[in-house]
């Protein structure tokens, strides 16, 4: 079984080969890649120009794999369905699975090698523009991207802060005076006070410093790069877009004071990085974090309004430490490209069981891009663009908002959402891949979504009469 | 022959059937394009290859992609990550070249937003640089009727350089002064020389002498009229010594000093895109002008062409002769009236190119220029309600002039504003009832005396000691000695009318500056210390010795003085922190 399997994928091995496709896009990358930091114009720093680079040579090339996988794995069964070689297939001694499964392991080979040397090639380009030599090379730049870039890292948030389950209490009981307690459960009650305490603990008023408490991993191997404190903030009325004057100190076990790390005005509903150096963290791993909130500057006059903002309790302030190295985070992007590129051939194969060559290419084009575009629907939908779906809505909206409503939660459930499996902004901004993420992957794109395109290529590709006269 | 199935007849049917409902939407669609301006198409000219590509081969699809691209940068900037941004603004707007907006809100997206983002001086000025030249470069040179564009160019050197907004302000000023003076060659740069200079090397080579200087040099290998020049002013050495010899050679004089000109209005025109006649036109007026301003005026005056407010009015001026709205006067006169401000409090640009060392200070060649735009506001908009906060801003502007030519020694023309003052607010205010000195220093003091702490104050005088300083070691000896004076007489105005006020309730001390003699030991330890910004540059604090005459035991002793001061201060302030 193995060797007609085998036989199927080096005959489509040998077809692209034929195809001189492959070879197109290596010369093609082979020119692109090395002109890309002469064609790109980043912030002038060499950490810049070594992300933009890097961001837009994985975007490149993992756009062009994915094109070539495309158009390879609607072309490798429609074309012999189209010039009647699948006539000879069909009659050997070969389940039609086993063509299907042989003609994906004849893309997959083909995608792996390619991407074996876009990955080679992407590297090489990376370290020529990462070295210390070069012409705008300076020290910080440098210190940058061995730990904002080349790197992988993870993010810690703070430890939880303890609740008072006597003011939980006290709250739930006040609520029950106001509230009929028909409306909700105990449970659910205290569900919502609870949370509502711990986002109160993220408001930070003007002139009233606010702290949190990080644990982080006290191995020396953890400790040898600066961290980062990375935080997002909101006005707490919600204004988006203003400007707050603050000041971020920070502590350790074994300071007796504050130390200042950086003041400035900061734009709420956006992420801020701050360093620390790596010497600041002691044997203990522990460090508190603290904002002091001036206010909101005015823009003529600076002077400083009294308001508060708001952290996220999810992402508000996180601590950004080096959880692993570069070339490993690489190897695991590569293999979420791989996911990617695999469940492709599965649904470019599937789709030319029972379309042409065309037909095949628009229909999996159309999935790839709707799938690519599903990250910003799912965000266009988490934010509140469409009313919320609850019986409330249902019963308020008009129908016309409630069908494009259902026709985008819809849209999220049918198409895979494959702008979660990409790795390349994780990458090339020095965050880790874990190997969940990777795990993630394989079964939810390969296995889940892939397995029922497989599946279904096989009930029409077996059901399907190859030989079979059309009425003209 | 085939007959055509039922199949492909109901297909051809449903076709015809979706055409007929496509050409239905049409009508509206076009409406819609016609109202957006979506169909405003006209031929670039001198567009890059890379402008003519995204627009004519990508056609409609370009708005798609524009979209795409809009919504990544937006990402980016929610994420705090800036290093695509240049990129993504740049194709933004390659792919819709001719909408003003885009070009508007890059420019600012990166000369405000972004800038601000950034830890370092150098990385914000880069970013403020790029929105700058986005517009400068590339917006403006495609869309050259647009005058929105010229408009926000005028305001970011207004407002984001000019202006005090950004705390960075002074280090912008200071890489523009530096760049400015780098492509005009001099302090007091001959524009009008610039703006008849050649426009073409052609144009130049007829000149017999120039001719001749140039074919010496080519026999050296060396193009005189590019980039060598500069190369050979700035490194010699890098060339052979005939070339060296004759570059400095005394009897080429006058051939040098043509190409020099040839090659800086070259430069402003191509680097800085500043016209050198528009420049000559906006400083000593313009003859064909239709504006009432500018007839008023005569010219906005001996503008500093390294300083942010110059600028500011060049395209501020461009954007109101290709305007075709008249509501774009108002916003033309507000940076007008910004500029000749900006001009006048600070106009007089002090700087160290070596030590790269900028300050500026009041520049009272200004003052008649800024009356004459306030009268015009207050004829102009004398039925609007703004018109009151104008007139204060005159009242001060007075009161200003005043205490600049006190502070310069120039009692007839202090005297002419206080009288003209007196004139036109005198009824309002008591204090017209004192010397024209004893008004100065009093509105000075008033305006101290309503802070919450004498802080303000203390800052105040420090700040003219430190400004004396600066322009000892600039060499400015008169004007140095005159601050110096004036903070005496504050200092001295204040602590004895402290004296009077606070004697009755006790502890006159406690409302009163520390010994002159004292602040101005602290001014000159900041200054060898290098706290202040002009003193950072080793060879500003050498000038202020020398100014002083100061052995270098003498500045150390300055240098401790103050470190004892600081650390005292440090002492308490961790005492306090303790107790609390």
């Amino acid at each position: 079984m193995l060797s007609k399997i085998g036989a199927i994928a080096r005959n489509t091995i040998s077809q692209a080969i034929r195809m001189k496709v492959a070879f197109i896009l290596i010369l093609f990358l082979l020119i692109l890649l090395p002109s890309l930091p002469y064609l790109l114009e980043s912030d002038g720093t060499q950490r810049g120009q070594v992300q933009l680079v890097f961001t837009y040579g994985m975007l490149i090339s993992s756009f062009l794999l994915s094109m070539l996988t495309i158009f390879l794995s609607c072309s490798v069964l429609s074309s012999e369905i189209r010039e009647r070689q699948i006539f000879i297939l069909d009659s050997k001694p070969v389940a039609r699975w086993q063509v299907l499964v042989g003609k994906w392991l004849g893309v997959m080979a083909i995608d792996a090698v390619l991407l074996l040397f876009m990955a080679v090639a992407m590297y090489v380009v990376v370290v020529y523009l990462a070295r210390p030599g070069r012409e705008n090379a300076t020290e910080k730049d440098q210190a940058l991207l061995a730990s904002e870039v080349l790197v992988a890292r993870r993010t810690i948030t703070p430890e939880k802060p303890e609740i008072d389950e006597e003011e939980v209490e006290r709250r739930y009981q006040h609520m029950r005076q106001e509230a009929s307690p028909e409306d909700f459960t105990e449970e659910q009650a205290k569900r919502k006070i609870r949370s509502d305490i711990l986002q109160e603990e993220m408001v930070v008023k003007v002139r009233e410093p606010k702290a949190w408490d990080f644990q982080l991993n006290p191995d020396p191997e953890y400790r040898d790069i600066d961290f980062s404190i990375c935080f997002s903030f909101r006005d707490a009325k919600y204004k988006p877009d203003l400007k707050f004057r603050g000041q971020w100190v920070i502590k350790n076990p074994g300071m007796r004071t504050w130390l200042p790390v950086e003041q400035g005005d900061y734009a709420s509903n956006r992420n801020h990085y701050i360093r620390i150096p790596s010497d600041f963290i002691d044997e203990s791993g522990r460090m508190t974090v603290a904002f002091i909130n001036f206010g909101k500057p005015d823009e003529e006059t600076g002077e400083l309004e009294y308001r508060s903002v708001l952290f996220s309790l999810k992402d508000g302030v996180q601590i950004l430490y080096r959880g692993g190295g570069f070339e490993m985070n690489y190897v695991r992007a590569l293999i979420l490209i791989l996911c990617r590129l695999a469940f492709l051939a599965i649904l470019g194969i599937m789709a030319s069981t029972f379309l042409s060559f065309p037909v095949a290419s628009l229909f999996s084009l159309t999935v790839y891009a709707f799938g690519c575009a599903a990250g910003y629907v799912s965000d266009i939908l988490g934010k509140g663009v469409f009313a919320t779906f609850t019986t409330e809505a249902i019963r308020n909206l008009p129908v016309k908002s409630l069908a494009h409503r259902l026709f985008y939660e819809v849209f999220l459930y049918v198409f895979p959402n494959l702008s979660e499996f990409n790795p390349i902004t994780s990458l090339t901004t020095g965050m880790m891949i874990e190997w969940l993420d990777v795990c993630e992957a394989i079964i939810i794109l390969v296995v889940a979504y892939g397995g029922v395109a497989a599946v279904l290529g096989y009930i029409i590709f077996n059901r399907r009469e190859l030989a079979g006269t059309h009425r003209m | 022959m085939r007959t055509i199935s039922a199949k492909k007849m109901l297909y051809l049917v449903l076709a015809a059937g979706m055409l007929y409902v496509c050409s239905m939407l049409m009508t509206p669609i076009n409406e819609e394009r016609r109202q957006q301006q979506l169909t405003h198409n006209e031929p670039l000219e001198n567009a890059p290859p890379e402008l003519e590509l995204a627009t004519k081969v990508l056609g409609g699809f370009r708005g798609i992609i524009a979209d795409v691209l809009w919504l990544r940068a937006q990402k980016m900037m929610t994420d705090g990550r800036y290093f695509e941004m240049v990129q993504l603004h740049d194709w933004i707007a390659y792919l819709e070249p001719h909408i003003a907006d885009i070009w508007a809100y890059s420019g600012w997206n990166m000369a405000y937003n972004i800038s601000v983002e950034m830890k370092t001086p150098e990385e914000r000025w880069y970013w403020v640089k790029k929105g700058i030249e986005h517009l400068r470069d590339k917006g403006i040179q495609w869309n050259k009727d647009c005058a929105q564009l010229y408009w926000e160019l005028g305001w970011i050197y207004s407002h984001k350089i000019g202006a005090s907004v950004d705390y960075q302000h002074r280090f912008y000023k200071k890489e523009l002064a530096l760049e400015m003076w780098d492509v005009l060659g001099d302090e007091t740069p001959d524009i009008k020389a610039f703006a008849k200079a050649p426009k073409t090397r052609e144009g130049l080579l007829r000149d017999e002498l120039v001719r001749e200087y140039v074919k010496e040099f080519s026999d050296e290998n060396v193009d005189i009229l590019g980039e060598d020049f500069f190369a050979l002013s700035k490194n010699p050495d890098a060339f052979t010594e005939e070339a060296a010899r004759l570059f400095n050679d005394e009897a080429y004089k006058e051939p040098k000093k043509k190409i020099e000109t040839y090659l800086r209005a070259k430069r402003l025109r191509e680097e800085c895109k500043l016209d050198p006649e528009t420049m000559v036109k906006i400083m000593y007026g313009d003859p064909d002008t239709t504006l009432e301003l500018e007839k008023r005026l005569q010219g906005y005056g001996e503008l500093d062409w390294r300083l942010p407010e110059a600028h500011a009015l060049y395209w501020g001026k461009k954007s109101l002769e290709v305007a075709t709205e008249e509501d774009f006067e108002p916003n033309f006169d507000r940076l007008v009236l910004t500029s000749l401000e900006q001009s006048f409090y600070r106009g007089k640009l002090i700087m160290n190119r070596e030590a790269r060392v900028v300050t500026t200070d009041g520049n009272y060649k200004f003052a008649g220029k800024l009356d004459t735009m306030y009268e015009y506001l207050f004829d102009k908009y004398r039925n609007l309600p703004q018109i009151q906060s104008f007139r204060d801003r005159h009242r001060n502007f007075l009161v200003d002039v005043m205490t600049l030519y006190y502070t310069y020694d120039m009692m007839p023309e202090c005297l002419g504003y206080f009288r003209q003052a007196k004139r036109l607010y005198g009824g309002q205010d008591i204090d017209f009832q004192l010397t024209p000195e004893e008004f100065i220093l009093k509105k000075i003091l008033v305006r101290f005396r309503d802070q919450p702490s004498l802080q303000y104050l203390h800052t105040y005088v420090q700040g003219l000691i430190t400004r004396s300083l600066t322009l000892l070691a600039a060499g400015d000896y008169p004007s140095a000695d005159r601050y110096l004076k004036l903070a005496r007489k504050v200092h001295h105005e204040h602590n004895m009318q402290e004296i009077i006020v606070t004697e009755e309730e006790g502890n006159p001390e406690r409302k009163m500056l520390p010994p002159f003699e004292e602040m101005l030991d602290v001014a000159k330890g900041s200054a060898f210390l290098g706290q202040v910004p002009a003193f950072t540059a080793p060879v500003m604090q050498k000038r202020l010795q020398e100014a002083l005459e100061l052995t270098d035991a003498q500045v150390e002793k300055y240098r401790n003085d103050l470190k004892t001061i600081i650390e005292e201060r440090v002492r308490r302030l961790q005492e306090a922190e303790e107790q609390e």
